[in-house]
């Protein structure tokens, strides 16, 4: 009998979210928590045995008392249920007191202490010493095992992974833990906690590693690890659809894995270039009507990005213009919300003359073309010695080279637009 | 571009003039008001055109009413060896039209725009660099000038729609100070976001903080909890605990007392020997009831104690007498002697009085003059004797019948007559005496017997009679005499009797009068009476106090009061009768009550005392035997209770184990409610070792005060749990990530505007160090070559300094251009400055010539005559057009440079109205 359980990670409950408005945030924070509420029902209605939670259930300094008692609820309708319940704790929820000393809100949850609220369904691994629990059906076998192992601080560096074993017997073995594991995709934008290779998962020998901190869905190359991804995307980088994993693990077999989505709206980033024939802001709507396609979707909200020249750049450059353009779009492809990014956008104009004419703007124009591109060091270093704000590199600093350039992306056309007298414009 | 032909049609001072100007070199000349002025502007309208763009406006439109059109057509030649026709007009509206040459020009104009190749050079450059008048050397604190300057050495110019190098550092810097600035004078952007940051993250970490003291205020909450259930139920086992041992300190007290009380003697109570059944009750509610109950029976005999003053003597009086009246009144409507029956009896009276006069008057006149005088009431012709005279004249009557009968039927006939005439007699006497008053009665009575006598005379005499029956007896004549009666009625017996007969009937109407006017007399009188009665029955009664007027007050009105009155009264007297019969019967209702209260009392009396002196022995602070039977009431009240309280005692399983540790079963003691007696030990009850109660009690209270603490505490915790509000952490976190992408952005934004500041420093350190040397350099040869060597290195070394300077040669020293140097040497400078910009300007632009108007008027002639060279190799790329009024000036420009000129007439003084004058005659070159 296959092992079946749910496996979610990276709630993040309470969590800041994303949205240009804190109506639009507002929202997001509530679909972060129909996103829990989906998996739990999912998890009632899938004939789970178990479902794993690999960390980062919630943002500790951010839970509300309100949100911990949701989630508390809901780990205890799943035991009700008769589900076994196996939390581990990631970075954003650690199992010990990190902040100012005082005690961690999973250890203040109650739910591994019988005489709160604790359950002998609902396990909480919020220390690195390794536990594993057994998990048995109804007439008492048991059908899998799950060890995990929590962080205690929001930043544990060492290797946990090491520390887990492959139990002795027969069942299904299930690892849980919140790690980044090196060298996979989708980890570049995240620190580095906990981290493990993938040679520790695979000589760990478990059957299936339930793992958490990777907001992407996806395998670990290589291993039997999978990543949840979070059930509900936050920001505009976490676009697409997101959830968790419904697995079936038998010893010695590899996972059968099937995602399944929670999340209650969607970001999703266009980018559209190519925008010379774009005359009317209604010619943009097909366009990305034409781009999201007619399926029926999740509420929304889109940021696109445009690129390229376009007749509309100026208008769409002007903050009111742009609001409406993004109100109209935003009713017309029926989504939540539109944010138009126009920092690579750039008006048609016939600049041959300023090319052709010796002039300090085309001096300075040239200058900034070049210092934008990747190779032009010399030129950078002609600008390298401004006073810059704080947020710059320090001058001398590897770092203010690349600094420099990022800003002066886009900024030749920007100069020669400042430099167009007003009817040019 | 240069100028060939020149044809003016009208334009300020020049009217249909034709200038060729094919050449490189022309100087023109003319006396003031001869028309240069417009000659310059004229070039400038052909290249640029009219400016304003509005005849109205225009300064060289013509003056006067002689609204003409300006029109300029030109031949002009381009770089590339291209002649153009062109021809501007401003009418109502300026308009361009272009042909080639030869060609004739035709077709819609243009608007009022610059030629096609001048897009490059912008009219402001033309004047700032082409063509100049001595105005145009202006000191460089002018601020266009010294834009003009910039743009020439810093490589603005030639930009057509583009601002300044200047003016968009200016911008940006301005800019980016708005955004940072590390002094953070003017509160820039990054500053209050800073500012705004720091409080969201101030108030990020009180959230966190309040949401993390929430979270262990929920533990403590719980624990505050778990520990009230554990103290709750320790304070439910001491309750009962307590419960218990006050239980078993009563129940002793309890057997103390019941063994008191089966000491009392109770046989008054129960089941009595005489088959009653006393049970011990509460006298008191029967002392009530009893009270109640002669209250209930006195209150009748309350109000009979008002009804003698309802039916007083007077009242009763008044009844009495009005029961007389109406007593008379049932006899005035019985007689029917009302007012109408009185007035019939006094009319009966008259008449029958007026009858009897009459029928006297016919008999006896002189007895019927004594009637009419007599009263009406009396009865004058009783006192006459008729009786005798009828008896008299009956007995001739009868003499003269029994002398007839005898003659005709013997005495048989009389006899049968006379015992008529005797029953009649009798009859009207009985008559009289029972309808008459006594006297007539009497007189009836007397005239039976008289007649009966006669009767027998008569018998007796029959046979005398009968003789003397032939005559007139003498007692009759006599007895007429007396009665007065008519002689001639004294002719025979029956006349006689006609007359008694008339008189009988006289003497009839009379009493008949006499009986109506006695009864109207009674009834006036009775009527008097009653009035009399009813007026002092109301009198009496207070009626008439109730009028002002009481002898108005109508008698007919008396009896209705009066019967009201009497209705009361009676009606009083009546109740006042009922309520003596309620009475009687209540007083002996209340008599036997009374007996009975007293026997109850008398019993209850003894009962009291019975069990007071019992009760006294088992409880001897009742000082009364009621106290003492509320006692005993309570006390028995008091076991009821904590016999339930027992039993409920008994089935707790500690006890039911106790009892059975004493061999009892809980079982048998609940079914027996008996009450464990002391154990062999000699310790009471159901206990199990002695408890001190009160160090029971102070551990409940202690129990309870720790209670109300914790529970007040945890519903501080519990309604700060509930009343959580403000902004949530993640919230102000989001808050906080917002501005720190506003802070980056803003700083970023700043960087980003520090860099095209410094990139466009850069563009213009470039652009001087490739281009800035060689116009520098030109110019510099340019004012070498005018002043023979004295100056020379024109530099414009600090673009922000904004100053030119040059080079003396004379002190070697540099020189700034602007005072104390001469106004010459400076136009000197601006000059060679321009000339050495013309190469640079030439580059992707047309030549256009340079016109120089009056520029020269400061020069002195050797440094004029220095410039011609200049101006000679400069005609190799552009035509030259010097303008003077000097003469002196024209021949050097012609010997110097060899210049064509053009000379302009003086004004037309035939201009009457002083306008400036239209230059006469064509040009001459």
């Amino acid at each position: 009998m296959p092992f079946r359980c749910l496996h979610i990670a990276d709630l993040h409950l309470d969590t800041a979210v994303g949205g240009r408005t804190p109506e639009l945030r507002a929202i997001v924070r509530a679909a972060v928590h129909s996103a829990f509420e989906n998996a739990l029902e999912r998890a009632l209605q899938g004939e789970v045995q178990a479902v794993l939670i690999a960390g980062d259930a919630f943002d500790d300094p951010l839970l509300t008392q309100a949100t911990a008692a949701v989630f508390r609820a809901g780990l205890l309708r799943l035991a009700a249920a008769g589900i076994t319940v196996a939390w581990c704790t990631g970075n954003h929820d650690p199992g010990a007191g990190t902040v100012r000393g005082r005690p961690g809100r999973a250890a203040l949850l109650g739910l591994d202490d019988p005489a709160r609220h604790g359950h002998p369904l609902v396990h909480v691994f919020r220390s690195h010493r390794p536990a594993t629990i057994a998990v048995r059906a109804a007439h008492g076998a048991v059908t899998g095992t799950i060890t995990s192992i929590g962080h205690t601080s929001d930043c544990d560096t060492e290797n946990l992974a090491r520390r887990l074993a492959r139990p002795a017997g027969e069942a299904p073995a299930v690892a849980l833990l919140h790690t980044q594991v090196d060298d996979t995709a989708g980890t570049e934008d995240h620190a580095r906690y906990a981290p493990c290779a993938r040679r520790d998962l695979v000589d760990a020998g478990f059957d299936y590693w339930a793992l958490g901190h990777v907001h992407v869905r996806g395998r670990v190359p290589g291993t039997v690890a999978w990543y949840a991804g979070n059930p509900q995307g936050r920001n505009a980088k976490e676009t697409g659809a997101r959830g968790g994993l419904l697995i079936e693990v038998e010893k010695g077999e590899p996972p059968r894995v099937e995602p399944v989505d929670f999340c209650a709206l969607r970001f999703e980033t266009v980018r559209l270039a190519e925008l010379e024939s774009l005359h009317h802001p209604d010619e943009l709507t097909a366009r990305l009507a034409s781009a999201l396609g007619t399926a029926k979707r999740l509420p929304t909200l889109l940021r696109v990005e445009l690129a390229g020249a376009t007749p509309l750049a100026d208008s769409l450059r002007r903050p009111e213009q742009r609001a409406e353009a993004e109100s109209a779009l935003a009713l017309a492809l029926d989504v939540l919300d539109v944010e138009l990014c126009t920092t690579d956008l750039r008006p048609v104009r016939d600049h041959t003359d300023f090319h052709n004419t010796p002039s300090a703007l085309r001096e300075a124009h040239r200058l900034l073309g070049a210092a934008a591109a990747q190779d032009a060091l010399l030129s950078v270093a002609e600008l390298e010695d401004v006073e810059l704000s704080p947020e710059a590199p320090p001058p001398g600093s590897p770092d203010r080279a690349a600094y420099v350039r990022r800003r002066l992306v886009g900024a030749a056309d920007e100069l020669l637009a400042r430099a167009l007298s007003e009817g040019q414009r | 571009m240069r100028l060939l032909r020149l044809d003016v049609e009208c334009f300020g001072a020049l009217v249909d003039r034709s200038f060729e100007l094919d050449g490189d070199t022309f100087v023109v000349e003319g006396p003031n008001e001869a028309g240069k002025s417009s000659f310059h502007a004229a070039v400038e309208t052909v290249f640029y055109g009219f400016q304003p763009a509005t005849r109205e406006a225009h300064p060289y439109a013509t003056w006067g009413d002689d609204r003409r059109t300006l029109r300029l057509v030109a031949l002009v030649e381009t770089a590339d060896g291209a002649r153009w026709q062109v021809e501007r007009r401003l009418a109502s509206s300026a308009g361009l039209r272009l042909a080639r040459d030869g060609e004739a020009l035709a077709g819609p104009f243009l608007g009022n725009v610059a030629l096609p190749e001048l897009q490059g050079t912008p009219r402001a450059l033309f004047r700032a660099v082409y063509s100049l008048t001595a105005n145009e050397f202006r000191e460089p604190n002018d601020e266009g000038l010294q834009e003009l300057i910039d743009e020439l050495l810093l490589g603005d110019s030639g930009l057509s729609g583009m601002r300044s190098v200047r003016t968009l550092r200016a911008e940006l810097a301005e800019e980016r100070a708005r955004l940072w600035r590390r002094d953070n004078r003017g509160d820039p952007v990054d500053r209050r976001l800073q500012r705004e940051l720091g409080d969201v993250r101030r108030a990020a970490r009180e959230a966190a903080d309040a949401e993390r003291q929430l979270a262990l205020d929920e533990r403590e909450l719980e624990d505050t909890n778990r520990r009230i259930e554990v103290e709750c139920a320790a304070l439910e086992a001491l309750e009962h605990e307590l419960e218990e041992c006050e239980l078993r300190a009563e129940l002793t007290r309890l057997q103390r007392l019941r063994a008191e009380f089966e000491s009392i003697d109770l046989s008054g109570f129960g089941a009595q020997p005489d088959g009653t059944h006393v049970e011990l009750e509460d006298p008191v509610p029967l002392a009530h009831e009893l009270r109640a109950a002669r209250v209930a029976l006195e209150a009748p005999t309350a109000r009979l104690a008002v009804a003698p003053v309802l039916a007083s003597a007077r009242a009763l009086e008044l009844l009495r007498r009005a029961n007389a009246i109406e007593h008379l009144q049932v006899e005035e409507a019985e007689d029917r002697h009302d007012e109408r029956g009185l007035q019939d009896l006094d009319e009966t009276t008259e008449t029958e009085r007026s009858r009897a006069f009459d029928l006297v008057r016919g008999f006896a006149p002189t007895v019927a003059e004594g009637l009419e005088d007599s009263p009406p009431g009396s009865r004058s012709l009783s006192s006459l004797p008729l009786g005798a005279l009828r008896s008299a004249a009956r007995a001739w009557r009868g003499t003269c019948e029994q002398r007839a009968a005898a003659l005709a039927t013997g005495q048989r006939r009389l006899l049968p007559g006379l015992g008529v005439v005797f029953v009649g007699l009798c009859g009207a006497g009985a008559a009289a005496l029972t309808l008459a008053p006594l006297w007539l009665g009497v007189m009836g009575a007397a005239l039976s017997v008289t007649a009966l006598a006669a009767l027998v005379l008569l018998a007796a005499t029959d046979g005398r009679h009968s003789r003397a029956a032939a005559r007139t007896p003498a007692a009759i004549a006599g007895l007429a005499v007396d009665i007065g009666l008519d002689p001639a009625c004294l002719v025979g017996p029956d006349a006689v009797l006609d007359a008694l007969g008339a008189l009988d009937e006289a003497d009839e109407a009379l009493g008949r009068a006499a009986v109506s006017h006695a009864r109207a007399e009674r009834v006036t009188t009775t009527r008097a009476t009653r009035h009399a009665l009813w007026r002092s029955l109301a009198d009496e009664a207070g009626l008439l106090r109730l009028t002002d007027a009481p002898q108005s007050l109508p008698v007919a009105l008396l009896p209705r009061l009066l019967r009201e009155t009497l209705d009361a009264a009676r009606d009083a007297t009546r109740s006042a009768t009922s309520d003596a019969a309620e009475r009687a019967s209540a007083e002996a209702t209340l008599a036997a009550a009374r007996q009975l209260n007293g026997e109850l009392r008398a019993r209850q009396r003894a009962l009291h005392n019975g069990l007071h002196r019992a009760l006294n022995r088992a409880l001897p602070s009742t000082a009364t035997p009621g106290a003492a039977f509320e006692e005993l009431q309570r006390l028995q009240h008091e076991r009821t209770v904590w016999e339930g309280e027992w039993r409920q005692l008994a089935r707790r399983p500690r006890f039911a184990a106790l009892v059975q540790e004493r061999g009892a079963s809980a079982t048998e003691s609940e079914a027996t409610l008996d009450i464990p007696e002391a154990t062999a030990d000699g310790s009471e009850g159901p206990e199990r070792a002695p408890v001190d109660a009160d160090e029971l009690r102070r551990q409940r209270t202690r129990t309870r005060s720790f209670l109300d603490d914790a529970q007040r505490k945890a519903g501080e915790l519990a309604e700060r749990l509930r009343t959580r509000r403000g902004t949530t952490p993640s919230e102000l976190r989001e808050r906080e990530r917002q501005l720190e992408d506003e802070l980056r952005d803003t700083r970023q934004a700043h960087d980003r505007l520090a860099l095209l500041e410094r990139a466009l420093v850069v563009g213009e350190r470039r652009f001087r160090a490739a281009h800035q040397p060689d116009v520098l350099r030109a110019a510099s040869e340019s004012l070498e070559a005018i002043t023979a060597g004295r100056y020379g290195g024109i530099d414009y070394p600090d673009p922000d300094a904004r100053r030119l300077v040059i080079r003396s040669n004379v002190r070697g020293e540099r020189v700034t251009v602007g005072p104390p140097l001469s106004r010459g040497v400076r136009e000197q400078v601006q000059l060679c400055l321009r000339l050495g910009t013309l190469e640079h300007l030439d580059r992707g632009r047309e030549p256009l010539p340079l016109v120089l108007d009056e520029a020269l008027v400061h020069w002195d002639p050797a440094r004029r005559a220095a410039l011609y060279p200049t101006l000679r190799a400069l005609t190799a790329r552009r035509q030259v057009i010097l303008m003077t009024c000097q003469p002196d000036h024209a021949r050097e420009a012609v010997a110097g440079i060899g210049a064509r000129r053009v000379e302009l007439s003086g004004p037309d003084t035939r201009d009457p109205r002083g306008g400036p004058p239209h230059v006469g005659g064509a040009a001459r070159t």
